[in-house]
């Protein structure tokens, strides 16, 4: 059987807090993840500082076919990294798919105001925030979000796998902005549900390799009864368009 | 990864199903639960997701049964008979309120009553309290299945717990659900006691915990399940389609581990699994 192409939006590698570097290289990673093509979270992202984890990402990336990167955003003002409207130029050339927003190790208030500037800056140029639901990372801090960046691009990850409609939908519902990872959305009926709701182009294919088997979604995806258009979006084509839309400059 | 070049893979992502390789999900749930929404909230639906990836039979309990006790048994029973063949009912041992004496006798006189099913972290009473011992001796001299809610480090059915009853009861099947989230203890103690079973609900959740299992020796003790209507049976499916094992082991933990266990329980095999019964 050929193999189901996907462009994974969230799988992670790289060095955690106080652990080894990994035995494995990026490549090897992402083959074992079953992606030709995969949004990274470089595990450095939440404890070393932007000066140090964007060129360890940028190079990474540079060395892997296939990999994008996300750089950890913080507040731009203090200078620790240049304003949004300088990175992005860099986005295409560099692969990077978008910003990592990470604020508990930063010390960053989780109020939407720290970021009034940042926000606003990717909504214009359409560069999504990756946000993974987890911690202080809470759904009502994202709504808050939203409420002041209503076109802001958010995909959203969440850490837990219990039947999450309850606290998902609404938020699908009131920001058509929000892009799903499905790897935690393994509820029975979820993937047809979601579809019925909300289309397939806000759906995306994640495998949070290596936490979680890849073949979990692929199957979900794969099985769901959905038309197979539906399933190349969730695959691969939504997370094109959502990279493909992103407001880089011409180099 | 994903064995792309084996056949039964192949099957199972096509079509969502492998007619070659049934699934007995001895983990089960129904109906609607206030903690969260289900989506799969009725018998039918539940029925038409088990024959959308060939399930043919599920043994459950619902959440009522669960947490409300012996006056949701009847509605159980009543679901499995709506739906010949495609369910048994795991008879709740739900504290305070448990009753062996009650409790034995609705199983003895429903049909489709096998086991039971013991939730020590709800009730927070240990799965190795005395008063247990009625259940455990009617059902280690027929051999009946009780599945436990297990978790690592639990007082009340982890795996400090489990071994107390095991060490007094040998023959019936003790189903560790969740398989106390532990991989080294779940291991060893499966090494010590031959009539201990791992569940995978919330395991498939973890890449590289059925691997292990199986690396030690295990295929033949491991079970499928998946809280079913909370998780979906294609996602179980999926991860042990990637998980290294082989597809001796994928039929082993999906038909082969089950129906072993009912053929020495005497529990009659339905019609769409018997040709299944002597592999």
């Amino acid at each position: 059987m050929e193999k189901i192409q996907v462009f994974d939006a969230r799988m992670t590698y790289g060095r955690p807090f106080l652990g080894a570097q990994p035995e494995m290289t990026l490549a090897e990673t992402m083959a074992e993840a079953e992606a030709e093509r995969a949004v990274v979270v470089h595990r450095e992202l939440v404890w070393l500082p932007p000066c140090r984890t964007m060129p360890l990402v940028k190079d990474r990336t540079a060395k892997t076919e296939g990999a994008y990167g996300l750089y950890l955003l913080l507040p731009t003002l203090p200078g620790e990294m240049p304003p949004v409207e300088e990175l992005v130029k860099t986005f295409q050339r560099d692969r990077i798919a978008g910003f990592y927003l990470c604020q508990e190790e930063f010390n960053v208030p989780y109020h939407p105001a720290m970021f009034h500037d940042e926000f606003a800056a990717c909504e214009a140029l359409s560069i999504p925030i990756f946000y993974h639901r987890d911690g202080k990372n809470s759904f009502e801090y994202l709504a808050e979000i939203m409420e002041r960046h209503p076109k802001l691009k958010v995909v959203l990850s969440v850490n837990e796998e219990w039947p999450n409609a309850r606290k998902i939908y609404p938020l699908m519902k009131a920001y058509p902005g929000i892009f799903l990872c499905l790897s935690e959305q393994v509820w029975m009926g979820a993937i047809e549900d979601m579809v019925e709701k909300f289309g397939s182009k806000r759906l995306l294919y994640s495998s949070s390799y290596p936490v979680r088997y890849p073949g979990g979604t692929v199957m979900m995806v794969q099985a769901a009864n959905i038309t197979e258009e539906d399933k190349k979006n969730i695959f691969y084509k939504n997370m094109e368009t959502l990279i493909g839309g992103i407001a880089c400059d011409s180099l | 990864m994903i064995r792309y070049d084996s056949p039964l893979v192949e099957e199972f992502l096509t079509t969502g199903r492998c007619e070659s390789c049934p699934i007995i999900d001895m983990h089960a749930h129904m109906f609607d639960n206030a903690g969260c929404n289900m989506l799969v909230d009725t018998t039918a639906k539940q029925v038409a997701q088990m024959d959308k990836n060939n399930v043919p039979l599920a043994f459950m309990i619902s959440h009522d049964a669960l947490y409300g006790g012996y006056s949701y048994f009847e509605a159980d029973h009543q679901a499995a008979e709506e739906f010949p063949g495609r369910f048994y009912q795991y008879v709740g041992v739900v504290d305070p309120g448990s009753d062996p004496k009650r409790d034995i006798e609705f199983l003895e006189s429903h049909k489709y009553a096998v086991g039971f099913k013991f939730h020590g972290d709800t009730y927070h009473v240990s799965i190795a309290d005395e008063s247990y011992d009625p259940y455990y001796a009617y059902a280690d001299e027929r051999k009946l299945p009780i599945l436990f809610h297990t978790w690592g480090g639990s007082r009340y059915d982890g795996e400090g717990e489990a071994p107390k009853v095991l060490a007094k009861w040998h023959h019936f099947p003790f189903i560790a659900g969740h398989s106390f989230q532990r991989i080294e203890e779940s291991i060893a103690l499966c090494k010590a006691y031959p009539n201990l079973y791992l569940e995978l609900t919330a395991v498939l959740s973890k890449r590289g915990m059925v691997d292990a299992y199986v690396k030690a020796g295990l295929s033949d003790r491991i079970l499928f399940g998946v809280d079913a209507p909370w998780f979906s049976y294609e996602f179980g499916i999926g991860a042990l389609l990637s998980a290294d094992i082989s597809d001796e082991d994928i039929r082993n933990i999906l038909y082969r581990n089950p129906l072993r266990i009912m053929k020495e329980a005497n529990i009659e095999i339905p019609e769409s699994l018997k040709k299944f019964a002597n592999e």
